[in-house]
């Protein structure tokens, strides 16, 4: 009796409280209305008990309204939707109970004149929020048939104009095409089962590696249809290649039968092709803008996919990187783990990353005395330096040796040097950064593990250049060198299948034999590596796929080969990682190399199409540069005419440098917002907790003197005969003595 | 999935369509899943509920240290038993396209052992106790942990964290959404 009294006064207050705490902080509640409910909660959650429960569903629909009436947008009333039911839970229900909380909330939606129109629209919004609804399905189900029976009733039956019809239709059919391409796109959901399997064993990180393989595949598998379809099939009509004999080295070299053959740049022909009589096919038109296409398509898929993860990991959680134990506890276990042997590990890592975490946060790092700082410094740029020789060394390496071994196209073994040392170099290296990593003693494993992958890359990037540059200005005398181009990057990438596919296959078997095993350790799965090698792979075919159209296939064989191969390694020989991999922070820096590697390709290839001579072969063959037919034919511009003029006068130093001044300066601009607004969320995250806390103190001395004065009451009304409630009231009356002075 | 077709009409699958984040496809690939736990009973009623320990024969859930704290959360009847629209229910909110919101909302559920809407000392010490596994932490260190996790997430200094704190933790984890997921 006595407790479910104060327990009705605390809830008094707790109305009053809320009122109060509505009127005071002027200038946090109407920053957000988010905030302001979460501070509703905190409030509110001061006992727990079912009836306050009630209490706050309530006060969550007084705010609902409140916030809704305003109307500002419809993203605030979803969340605000959203956010009624959140707190909403009943401990146990029975189905009548079920059915009143299905008419609790059916209500609450039907004050909404938004969602309860019968239109296509609005039914389609009911629906979203039903779905994000957190109850069960049945309770789901029983709210949406009363709403679609509430929604019929109310709806009159009139005409409705012309234009709303075609709205609602476009909109349904927008809606219907949606789900058709969820479904087909769920059914057609590649590699399913392995990966699932994969990530069921091994955790999420290595199945991020097998899914950015599946996507680079299915983008290449765009490439490659429309490349064929459009570029080498009407080549082939004509002429697919000249009479030479064939044998098996040209497959390793990808020279002999194919130099002159479909496969490559120079065999395809510059002019109009006449299929029949009346249908004619410009191939260097079609050529260019195939490519043209492919490259464009290929670069927006890659924009959205960067730019989505980077909005995932980067802006929407800034600011998180400070809840390290909470990160730890609550979003450390793996929920795809289906192997006993997988959530093993990964409990024990989770144990030790606990015990390391403690650790660290126990033993506050003894301040570094300024010489071991000063060593320490030393050490990273002399290693740094040592790296960038090294990376020069290869340059200059790979420049010799192109120069050597460039005149002698017969033999065998001096067309296969250059190949070979670039693939040593480029498989050789990464295990060698990583291990000189070591001595650099940086103090966070992220920083370690970025300035590595940032090395490895830079090795390869050097190694591409260098070669690209020789032929660029080098090669152009050879005659057809997009030819010559072509067929070293080929050389490169079957290398490259042998080595780092099959050849690491081998070694993983060959650490999984017992006698490896005891001394190496069990062999793991090198997530970085094999993503870096996915990016060096890409960039190269997207390099050399202007140059040889049926190169799309050849790559597409090979993403087909790694994967599967990569699986088998993975499921017969590796082990599940003992540390586990942050697949999400990764993620946007190999997305951004891969972008890199996009940018660079196309800006190679521009530049080529604009300022190198392409006269000796290829469907361009007769004119200067690549760029003046495309301009010619494709938009009959002529040399002299206007636009060419004022193409000039646009196109000079001048331009470029305003240009970059005016990004810079939104750039800025940017920036400074940006930090602007993280110290109003610091100001906004310190106000919440002030408030929090005062609304705490307000809390206890009004249930304190609520008490009082229900004790007050009873000593007025009954005589002081019970002796336990005259401790009791002497005991408040000494607990709430420092209160009255308040 | 020919079987299984038979067992819903299309009005019904429509309905899980609407109500979940799967196509009917998935649905019905779902009831296939739910049947391979006890075909007979499942082939019997296609509703039927199955008893927890079935349900923890699903492999995700039978290494999973919640496991039966998922089960109990979904089920309709709070003992942990589910029925097959329990299941569904649960295999839409594990999956990829349930938004962070929902997600968040149920994992505050799984960790909310006592049932008192806020994660007190007691429930985190269970969350932290069933991660680890085998392994325990000493006293000392949990004591720690608990109280390093506290000074970060309790924003109001209860010593206990709410929903709306809990979820301002996930909001901001990039990872959250990428682990806590079960594929179909």
């Amino acid at each position: 009796m006595l407790k479910s009294k104060s327990i009705s006064n605390i809830n008094g207050n707790c109305e009053e409280l809320f009122e109060m705490s509505e009127a005071r902080p002027s200038s946090s509640h109407s920053q957000n209305g988010k905030i302001n409910i979460s501070s509703i909660d905190f409030t509110v959650d001061y006992k727990n008990n079912k009836q306050i429960n009630n209490v706050k569903y309530k006060q969550n629909l007084h705010t609902k309204e409140k916030g809704t009436e305003s109307e500002d947008s419809e993203n605030s009333e979803t969340a605000n939707l959203i956010y009624t039911y959140k707190t909403l839970r009943l401990p146990k229900i029975s189905p009548e109970a079920m059915e009143e909380q299905a008419v609790i909330i059916a209500n609450s939606f039907e004050r909404k004149n938004k969602l309860m129109q019968n239109n296509p629209l609005s039914e389609l919004l009911r629906l979203e929020m039903i779905r994000n609804m957190p109850q069960g399905l049945t309770l789901k189900r029983s709210v949406k048939a009363k709403l679609t029976l509430s929604v019929s009733q109310k709806s009159k039956r009139r005409p409705i104009s012309y234009w709303k019809k075609l709205k609602y239709q476009s909109s349904m059919v927008i809606s219907k095409m949606k789900i058709i391409f969820h479904q087909i796109g769920s059914s057609m959901e590649l590699w399913y089962h392995p990966i699932k399997t994969i990530e069921g064993h091994f955790g999420s990180g290595i199945a991020t590696y097998f899914k950015f393989l599946r996507w680079l595949f299915i983008m290449n598998i765009i490439g490659c249809i429309f490349s064929i379809l459009f570029v080498t099939l009407p080549q082939i009509l004509v002429q697919s290649h000249l009479n030479v004999s064939f044998s098996s080295w040209d497959l390793l070299l990808g020279n002999g039968f194919f130099t002159n053959s479909i496969f490559y740049y120079g065999f395809y022909i510059n002019n109009t092709l006449m299929i029949d009589s009346k249908v004619a096919y410009n191939m260097p038109s079609a050529y260019f803008s195939t490519f043209f296409f492919c490259y464009i398509i290929s670069f927006i898929l890659l924009c959205f996919k960067v730019a989505r993860s980077y909005k995932k990991c980067y802006i929407e959680t800034s600011g998180g990187a400070y809840n390290r134990y909470a990160n730890k506890i609550f979003c450390s276990w793996d929920w795809g783990i289906s192997s006993y042997k997988a959530a093993s590990l990964r409990s024990a890592s989770i144990y030790r990353e606990l015990e390391e975490l403690l650790w660290e946060s126990k033993n506050i790092s003894a301040p570094i005395s300024c010489s071991m700082k000063m060593w320490t410094l030393l050490i990273r740029i002399a290693m740094t330096t040592l790296i960038f020789a090294i990376m020069c060394g290869t340059g200059v390496l790979l420049w010799l040796l192109l120069n050597e071994h460039q005149a002698n196209e017969s033999n065998v073994f001096s067309v296969l040097t250059v190949p070979v040392v670039f693939t040593t170099i480029i498989n050789l290296f990464p295990p060698l950064i990583s291990w000189s990593i070591k001595y650099e003693r940086y103090a966070k494993d992220r920083i370690a593990f970025y300035i590595t992958m940032i090395r490895v890359y830079l090795i390869a990037v050097i190694a591409v250049a260098t070669l690209l540059t020789f032929w660029l200005t080098q090669g152009i005398q050879v005659g057809c060198w997009q030819t010559r181009l072509a067929q070293e990057i080929y050389r490169l990438i079957i290398l490259d299948l042998f080595v780092s596919i099959f050849g690491i296959f081998l070694i993983q078997a060959l650490r999984s034999s017992r006698p490896m095993r005891n001394t190496l350790g069990a062999p793991t799965f090198d997530i970085a590596r094999n993503t870096l090698n996915l990016i060096y792979n890409q960039s190269l075919f997207w390099l050399v796929h202007y140059f040889s159209p049926p190169m799309s296939l050849v790559i597409i064989v090979k993403l087909l080969l790694t994967f599967y191969v990569k699986k088998c390694e993975l499921l017969t020989y590796c082990e599940p990682p003992s540390k586990f991999w942050r697949a999400a922070q990764t993620q946007t820096l190999f997305l951004a190399l891969t972008f890199l590697g996009m940018i660079s390709a196309i800006t190679v290839l521009s530049y080529i199409a604009i300022n190198v001579d392409s006269h000796s072969c290829g469907p361009f063959a007769g004119k200067n540069y690549t760029w003046e037919i495309v301009v010619e034919r494709i938009f009959n511009i002529r040399r002299d005419s206007t636009f060419w003029n004022v193409l000039d006068d646009i196109a000079n130093p001048g331009t470029g440098i305003a240009l970059l001044i005016i990004m810079c300066v939104a750039v800025f601009y940017l920036r400074a917002k940006a930090e602007a607004s993280k110290q109003t969320v610091r100001i906004l995250r310190e106000m919440l907790i002030w408030q929090a806390r005062d609304k705490e103190f307000l809390l206890k001395t009004f249930s304190k003197t609520s008490d009082k004065n229900w004790l007050r009451h009873r000593q007025a009304s009954k005589s002081l005969a019970d002796s336990d409630i005259t401790d009791l009231a002497l005991d408040h009356q000494q607990v709430n003595e420092p209160s009255t002075s308040y | 999935m020919g079987a299984g077709k038979s067992q819903f009409t299309e009005e019904e699958l429509q309905d899980y369509q609407d109500l979940t984040y799967f196509t009917k496809k998935e649905v019905l690939y779902a009831h296939q899943k739910f049947k391979a736990l006890a075909p007979e009973k499942v082939g019997h009623n296609r509703n039927a509920k199955l008893p927890m320990s079935k349900i923890l024969q699903y492999p995700e859930l039978r290494v999973n240290p919640f496991g039966d704290r998922i089960c109990k959360v979904f089920s309709s009847s709070q003992d942990g038993d589910c029925t097959f629209e329990d299941f569904l229910d649960m295999m839409s909110v594990f999956s990829d396209a349930a938004p962070k919101a929902v997600k968040a909302e149920h994992a505050f559920r799984i960790f909310d052992f006592d049932g008192d809407d806020m994660l007190g000392i007691g429930d985190l010490r269970q969350v932290v106790d069933r991660l680890t596994g085998s392994q325990r932490l000493n006293e000392g260190d949990m004591q720690q942990l608990i109280q390093y996790l506290l000074e970060e997430a309790d924003l109001d200094d209860d010593g206990s964290l709410s929903f709306a704190e809990f979820e301002h933790i996930i909001e901001k984890s990039s990872d959250f959404s990428k682990t806590f997921r079960i594929h179909l």
